[in-house]
Formats: structure tokens, C-alpha cells, sequence
């Protein structure tokens, strides 16, 4: 993978930390670069964990080319990434920026950020599937009041919700995205990529369909070596070996 | 009728179904899996019982699946049709009448998931929730992708499965995963004997159907669950 400017990439071997470099982002100027890194994390088998640097970012801008619009979803790339991806924000989380954080499995910010979604006020509206995806995570009472609305939540209000996982002190940001991301890469990384489909899954299904297909995903699971030398190490009382994601 | 692995009684209108495995710590073995689902169905039969609650005689709730069975099973095809078509769990979340779980100790795994399948959940502040799946390289088979979501919301689902990380009773509470706890057991037992007390006049046709178009709503359409609603109401009537 290329390190190129306004994204860089640091590949730790077992996982992945993207980061975007610039105060402001157009969505068109990251997007194919971004499309690319992700088409690579999805089959690279060594990548078990995906973390995004966004607390450089204080703005990303609407899409100049409206023919362009509806092709340039940052959202939909980070939908598509079967492995957990944790996302890392500070700061005024606003808008696009905002919407980019809400397809992340896991989301850590500082005591002083803030979210807004001002759309409404600017004659504009999301774009990037926040009508979509925030529901789905903070309940749809409160994503009126912060979409209709266009409602401030700090930090505090964001982890009451359920928006954020964690917040923690500033200069603590950088270590506890590292530490989280490592925790990661101790477990199986197949399980992880299984589960979090599963998971995904039960927003579009009814529960027996979903329980279904939970159970065709433990069974694929059966037959992977990480699964059999887990229990094994535990049936022995042995020290269990690092898992191989074979 | 007596069963190794689970206690039963029955007092009036309520069940109670208690997990008798306390040398594994309550570990779900395939026969402790069988006696519950059989106790399960006897419940669903039975017009008497109006409530069931699900709890201990240890002081584990439920450690999860026995270890100890896994790779005994001579077939990855055979085992997946079995528990799809003989799937305790989805017996559960279909079951037709209120169902508690009064918890303590460990509800890890499977017993977490379990917990995810009722309806009222009361716990001891002992209490210990824990998905340790991805950690063992399993994930969860007994709804728990699916049930989570139901109660609690995404971004808390992905928090306790991706990071098996330990819960307490108040980290769940907030969650909503339990509807109440306490640190005296005894006022826990008298919180569940109010609550099925109040049970007990309610109509068994009624709480059914209502206990039917609440679990409808986290699964169809708004509309398709406002035409269900006002089509048994008007049949009740």
C-alpha cells in the first residue's frame, strides 16, 4: 500500500490504522485512494483490525459535482469492510465528518468533543446515510433531535446514547485507540469477521432468519484451525497458541 | 417427571425453571440443552402457567456451553441441521408467555444469550455478564447477534461481542439489558414474586398477544405491526 497524501497508512502487520492528514477533506480527493485501501484490507488475510485517525479532520466538504454525488459515498466503503474497524474523532465532529464516524463498530473520543449535524439550518440535508445509520444505533427519538433539530451533544451525552464507546483524556486519545485496536488482534480474527456480519445482518433480517444464519456462520467456523486449537488449548489446559486467522 | 440437569416446580401460575448443573458452574451440556427445551415445551402447554422464570440453585446463573463437548460431534453438516431444527433457542424466543430470568454470579455465553431471549430480566449485583466467544474463536450460536439488537442498540451489541469484555449488573442496567437488581437476593425474589403476582390476573390470551406484537415491532415494518395490533385488539374485543 502507498502512503499517499491526504490519507496515510500505518500497516502494524496484523492491523491497519488509516488516518486522514488534512483540517479539510473533499470527499472526491480521498475517496478512490480510500476505495483501493479497503478493496486491499478486505482481502488481505494478515489485516485482522481496521482503526481510523480522524482528529486531524475539522471538516469534510460537501461533494462539488453533483453528477459525481451519488457515486462518492465515504460511508458505503467503511460499510463494506468485513473486518472491526474503530474509529478515533476529536474535536466538533460535524456534519459529513459525523456521518463518517457511523458506520465504525467502535468509536473513541476526548471529554471536550462535540457532534452536530447543522444540515437543516443550511438549507442542506445529510447525505452520507446518517439518516440511515444513526437510528440504528442511538434510537430514532434521538436522532430526530439531532437531525431535525440539529442538536449539540458533547461527549458525555454522545457515550449516554450509545454513539461513542469510551471517552478518555486527551493526550490519552493515541494510546487508548492503540491498546483498544491490540486487544483486537488477540482474538480469533475469522470470529470477529463472523460476528460482526451476524450482527450487521440482524438489522435487515427478522430474528429466526438472523438465528439462521447465525448458525451457518458457526458451522463454516467449526472447520477453521484457530476454532479447533482454542478448544483444544482449553480441553488440555494447555496455553493457547496465537491465533492464525486460518 | 425429574430430569438430571434442570429442577422444576410449579406453584399456581408460575414455573420455575432451575438450572441444576452446579459442579460445572450451570455449563449448558447437550442433555442439560435437551431437559430445558423438553421443560420449556411442557411449560408452553400447560394453561395454568402464565409465567415462567428461569434462575439458579447455585451460584451461577450459567457459565455458557460445556467446553468439554466441543469437537466430540462427528459432522459439521449433521450438527448444523440439528440445531436448526431442534433449536432450543429459537423455542425460546417463540415461547408464548412472559418469561424472567432472576440471575447471579456468571451468565456468560450461552446463559448471557439466554437472558437476551426473555423478557424480564432481574440480577444480583454478583452478577457477571460476558460474551467470550471471539476470544475463544467461536461466535455466539444462541441468537445473540440477532437478540441483542432487540434490546440494546448496535454500537453496545458490537461492544460486548467483538470485545468479550466483562459487564456488572449496573454497566447492563444501563444498557437495558436487565430491568432491575439489587445486592440482596431476597429482595430480588420478593421484586419477582410482586411482579408475577400482578401477572396472575392478566388474561393468558392477552399477554400473549402483546408479548407477540412487541417482539413484531423489532422485526416487521411499522405499518404491517400497526395492522397486526389493530387486528387482535379488535379480536379480543
Amino acid at each position: 500500500m502507498n502512503n499517499a497524501e491526504p490519507i496515510s497508512v500505518f500497516n502494524s502487520g496484523k492491523y491497519i490504522i488509516i488516518s486522514l492528514e488534512n483540517e479539510i477533506i473533499s470527499p472526491e480527493e480521498i475517496y478512490y485512494d480510500l476505495n483501493s485501501i479497503i478493496q486491499e484490507i478486505n482481502i488481505n488475510q494478515d489485516i485482522w483490525v481496521v482503526g481510523f485517525d480522524l482528529t486531524k479532520v475539522a471538516k469534510i466538504c460537501d461533494i462539488k459535482s453533483s453528477s459525481e454525488s451519488l457515486n462518492i459515498s465515504l460511508t458505503k466503503l467503511i460499510l463494506e469492510i468485513k473486518k472491526p474497524v474503530i474509529g478515533l474523532v476529536s474535536g466538533e465532529i460535524s456534519n459529513r465528518l459525523f456521518e463518517m464516524i457511523l458506520p465504525m463498530d467502535y468509536r473513541i473520543t476526548d471529554k471536550k468533543s462535540i457532534f452536530i449535524m447543522s444540515q437543516i439550518f443550511n438549507d442542506n440535508m445529510q447525505f452520507d446515510g446518517a439518516t440511515q445509520l444513526l437510528p440504528r444505533i442511538i434510537g430514532l427519538n434521538k436522532s430526530k433531535e439531532l437531525i431535525m433539530f440539529g442538536k449539540q451533544i458533547n461527549s458525555k451525552e454522545a457515550h449516554e446514547m450509545g454513539l461513542v464507546n469510551i471517552i478518555v483524556d486527551e493526550e490519552k486519545l493515541n494510546e487508548i485507540f492503540t491498546r483498544k485496536i491490540e486487544l483486537l488482534t488477540q482474538f480469533s480474527p475469522l470470529a470477529m469477521q463472523f460476528t460482526k456480519s451476524a450482527i450487521n445482518f440482524s438489522k435487515d433480517t427478522n430474528t429466526i432468519r438472523g438465528m439462521n444464519m447465525e448458525n451457518d456462520l458457526y458451522s463454516i467456523l467449526l472447520s477453521s484451525k484457530d476454532r479447533t486449537s482454542s478448544i483444544n488449548s482449553i480441553k488440555n489446559k494447555n496455553k493457547r497458541k496465537p491465533y492464525s486467522g486460518k | 417427571m425429574s430430569w438430571e440437569y434442570i429442577k422444576f416446580d410449579k406453584n399456581e401460575h408460575v414455573a420455575k425453571i432451575i438450572f441444576n448443573n452446579p459442579q460445572k458452574n450451570n455449563a449448558l451440556n447437550i442433555l442439560m440443552r435437551s431437559e430445558f427445551s423438553e421443560v420449556l415445551n411442557a411449560c408452553s402447554i400447560d394453561d395454568e402457567i402464565k409465567v415462567v422464570i428461569i434462575t439458579t440453585n447455585s451460584e451461577n446463573f450459567c457459565s455458557g456451553a460445556d467446553l468439554s463437548e466441543f469437537n466430540t460431534f462427528p459432522s459439521i453438516v449433521e450438527s448444523n441441521l440439528i440445531s436448526k431444527n431442534n433449536n432450543l433457542w429459537k423455542d425460546l424466543y417463540n415461547f408464548e408467555k412472559p418469561i424472567i430470568c432472576l440471575t447471579k454470579g456468571w451468565v456468560i455465553g450461552s446463559g448471557f444469550e439466554i437472558i437476551m431471549l426473555s423478557d424480564f430480566v432481574f440480577s444480583h449485583t454478583s452478577s457477571i455478564f460476558k460474551m467470550p466467544e471471539v476470544e475463544l474463536s467461536l461466535t455466539p450460536i444462541s441468537g445473540g447477534t440477532q437478540t441483542f439488537l432487540n434490546k440494546t442498540n448496535i454500537a453496545i451489541a458490537k461492544e460486548i461481542m467483538l470485545f468479550s469484555e466483562e459487564i456488572d449488573v449496573y454497566k447492563a442496567y444501563n444498557f437495558g439489558i436487565i430491568n432491575f437488581y439489587s445486592d440482596d437476593y431476597n429482595i430480588l425474589i420478593e421484586q419477582v414474586r410482586k411482579f408475577t403476582e400482578n401477572i396472575k390476573t392478566i388474561d393468558l390470551k392477552r399477554l400473549k398477544i402483546v408479548k407477540k406484537l412487541l417482539n413484531l415491532s423489532t422485526e416487521e415494518n411499522l405499518y404491517l405491526g400497526k395492522h397486526w395490533e389493530q387486528y387482535y385488539s379488535t379480536t379480543l374485543r
